[in-house]
């Protein structure tokens, strides 16, 4: 409806429309008396001599007001009425009856038939005058409702049809990339026809999952419309191999640039390395993550400790992450703003341990339901309600598959000589995730992009070896104490931080030896270097938290070759053709191994 | 919900009661627009004392006035912020955008 018409419907007292009235009446003189007097007050006027004849005239001049005589041959006014009423449903046409039987037992019989009103012969000229005024400010009311019952009507279904093609299109966008039950379960229970809340997974190419839960700000399509701008870069980034806080910095600016001040996403962030057994959550608006331990003890509580995506300005804006180190089985439970205030439960831990009383009697593949119950119980009586969504992701030490994803589509070779060197120094090991960005320009040199899952791991496993033991000094066997990961990353944090001096260098040249193409990777560090004979002799223990980068890149590479102090290393790379992996097991995470 | 303005000297208080949703939308823009108005004004307070629960239109709402009033470079607080309301702010981090007293 347009906003310059008016809700109130006002029919002008004056300016009456020109309405047709047909005037049904057996004796001529009558007729032609009436049809004078109608004609002056501005009336179109059609006539019929019986009811038969008002029937047929109704169908071809579809009259707005019928004037009709009660006694006729042939058909009289009420069996006229009735037919009328019966072709012309969909119409409301007034019908004024007209006769010479001025009892009140006719009048109600006349109304109860089918009339809208009733004028008593002989007709007073001035009381006709006045009733067809008044039958015309009716006709006109009521022309008007129809006419926007009609428009409202049309409104309805194009925004019907509107809604599911949105529809459609959010729930294709939205579930892109979501992972196996056995993995990751979830849940959504919109509150309209669209959801606000929006779950997405994919795999780093080095194995590490990454999961977001958002939830738009509101519900219906304008929440939907703004949880959507951040499946892109979820999506792109994580198949690149960027960290969580590259990712969420991403979405923040994105947010922010695309959607109105008032308009935000609350999210939360899960990365899982299932090989180094550790959680990553940024969590930015939303309840607070639990994990739990299978008998359903709360393991950890991932508060929120950021404002909601969008909301920050880039110098305000935070994407550090809390790290936890599972060394047991357990289950990570995120869920929407929606289910936690349906349940009623605190924003604090004391929420994650309520959470844990509902759900953690159970065996973890039952907890999905048993919250499922516990919300639609809540829910009951409860007013204003607002898109859940559960996501729950089973972790088990040591016991983790995950196939290590290549590139969709085989991409063709593109063998030739190239080389590249890059210098990094401290301002570039602190505000870029370097890995990524090197194995995308390796992969689009050699084979015209794509991913390279293993070219990946071993760049990963070099610079992070160059970075924290050469140039930051860190050591591994910190990881073993209680606590030791969570104080290894936070001293990590810090030396990087005041780091102002030393730098990682790079170099990648190819050679083609015998149709396949080989890269020769040097990394060197200015630190003080290792022992890397007693490294590389030493096998590997698989229940340690450390010791598994340097074998693993010697089962990727053709040969692994330490120089200087040990702060330069060179390794030769062969980039495979794309072959299916075989059937069954596939190239898995547990080759880390 | 209810909103009201007054002004003390260059200070603007904006003060809501009841539920803050998109309902209270109208009221709460009519009010921070008279307030942006005031050629005194120098700052201006969201007294949420009175407030049982604001939902996140509600936090729009608040961003959409700090918006408009860094604009005119005048500073917003939130006034009064408990129990509840104090728990939204929190899980929101607000605190990194406003100042809360």
């Amino acid at each position: 409806m347009g906003a310059s018409e008016s809700a109130v419907i006002v029919p002008s007292s004056e300016a009456l429309p020109a309405h047709s009235v047909l005037v049904v009446d057996d004796h001529p003189q009558a007729q032609v008396l009436l049809t004078r007097f109608l004609k002056r007050m501005g009336y179109r006027v059609e006539t019929a001599a019986n009811g038969l004849e008002a029937v047929n005239a109704v169908a071809r001049v579809h009259p707005d007001i019928i004037l009709m005589d009660l006694t006729m041959p042939v058909m009289g006014g009420f069996e006229a009425t009735e037919q009328i009423r019966a072709v012309a449903s969909e119409r409301w046409i007034p019908i004024v009856f007209l006769s010479a039987t001025p009892d009140s037992a006719a009048l109600i019989r006349a109304l109860e038939r089918g009339a809208d009103d009733y004028l008593v012969k002989p007709i007073s000229y001035t009381v006709l005058r006045a009733k067809m005024r008044a039958v015309s400010r009716m006709l006109a009311m009521q022309r008007q409702l129809e006419d926007r019952n009609a428009k409202l009507a049309a409104y309805r279904a194009a925004e019907d049809e509107q809604n599911r093609m949105a529809q459609h299109v959010i729930a294709r966008l939205a579930n892109h990339g979501l992972l196996d039950a056995s993995v990751l379960q979830h849940w959504t229970a919109p509150a309209s026809f669209f959801s606000g809340d929006l779950v997405v997974s994919g795999y780093t190419p080095s194995g590490v999952l990454h999961v977001m839960l958002a939830d738009g700000a509101g519900h219906g399509l304008a929440a939907a419309l703004s949880a959507l701008p951040v499946t892109q870069p979820f999506h792109r980034m994580t198949e690149k191999g960027y960290s969580l806080a590259s990712i969420v910095e991403e979405m923040n600016g994105k947010i922010r640039r695309l959607l109105p001040v008032e308009r935000f996403v609350a999210a939360t962030l899960i990365a899982i390395d299932f090989e180094e057994q550790v959680i990553e959550i940024w969590n930015g608006g939303n309840p607070p993550l639990a994990v739990l331990a299978s008998d359903g003890r709360v393991l950890h509580s991932g508060c929120s400790m950021h404002p909601p995506l969008g909301v920050a300005p880039d110098h305000l804006f935070r994407s550090t992450v809390d790290v936890y180190r599972y060394s047991e089985p357990c289950q990570v439970v995120a869920c929407s703003d929606g289910l936690w205030e349906a349940a009623g439960w605190r924003a604090s831990g004391a929420g994650t341990q309520a959470l844990a009383d509902v759900i953690g009697a159970q065996p973890p593949e039952a907890r999905l339901e048993a919250l499922k119950a516990h919300f639609t119980t809540a829910q009951e009586g409860h007013i204003g309600s607002d898109d859940a969504t559960v996501v729950m992701i089973s972790c088990k030490p040591g016991e983790h598959t995950l196939p290590i994803r290549e590139a969709r589509a085989p991409l063709p070779s593109r063998p030739g000589d190239w080389r590249m060197h890059v210098r990094l120094s401290p301002a570039q090991l602190r505000d870029i995730d370097v890995v990524p960005l090197l194995h995308d320009m390796a992969c689009h040199m050699v084979c015209g992009g794509g991913r390279n899952a293993k070219l990946y791991l071993v760049l990963a496993e070099l610079v992070s070896n160059a970075l924290d033991h050469g140039l930051l000094a860190l050591d591994s066997r910190l990881k073993l104490e209680a606590d030791g990961f969570q104080r290894y990353l936070a001293l990590r944090t810090e030396k990087l931080a005041a780091l102002d001096d030393g730098a990682v260098e790079v170099r990648i040249t190819t050679t083609d030896s015998g149709g396949k193409t080989l890269l020769r990777m040097e990394v060197t560090d200015t630190g003080g270097g290792f022992d890397h004979r007693r490294v590389l002799e030493r096998a590997p223990d698989p229940g340690s938290p450390f010791g598994r980068g340097i074998p693993l890149v010697k089962r990727l590479c053709e040969s692994v070759e330490y120089r200087a102090g040990g702060n330069q290393v060179e390794v030769v790379f062969a980039i495979q053709e794309q072959e299916p992996p075989p059937a069954g097991a596939p190239g898995t995470l547990n080759d880390r191994r | 919900m209810l909103a009201s303005l007054r002004t003390d000297n260059d200070t603007a208080v904006i003060r809501l009661t009841g539920r803050f949703d998109f309902s209270g939308h109208r009221e709460f823009r009519h009010c921070y627009e008279a307030a942006l108005q005031e050629p005194t004004v120098r700052k201006i307070d969201v007294d949420l004392n009175a407030v049982e629960y604001l939902d996140s239109s509600a936090l729009g709402m608040l961003l959409l006035l700090k918006e408009q009033a860094e604009a005119r470079s005048l500073p917003v607080a939130l006034l009064n912020c408990g129990g509840t309301v104090r728990e939204i702010l929190d899980v929101a981090n607000f605190g990194v955008m406003f100042s809360m007293r």
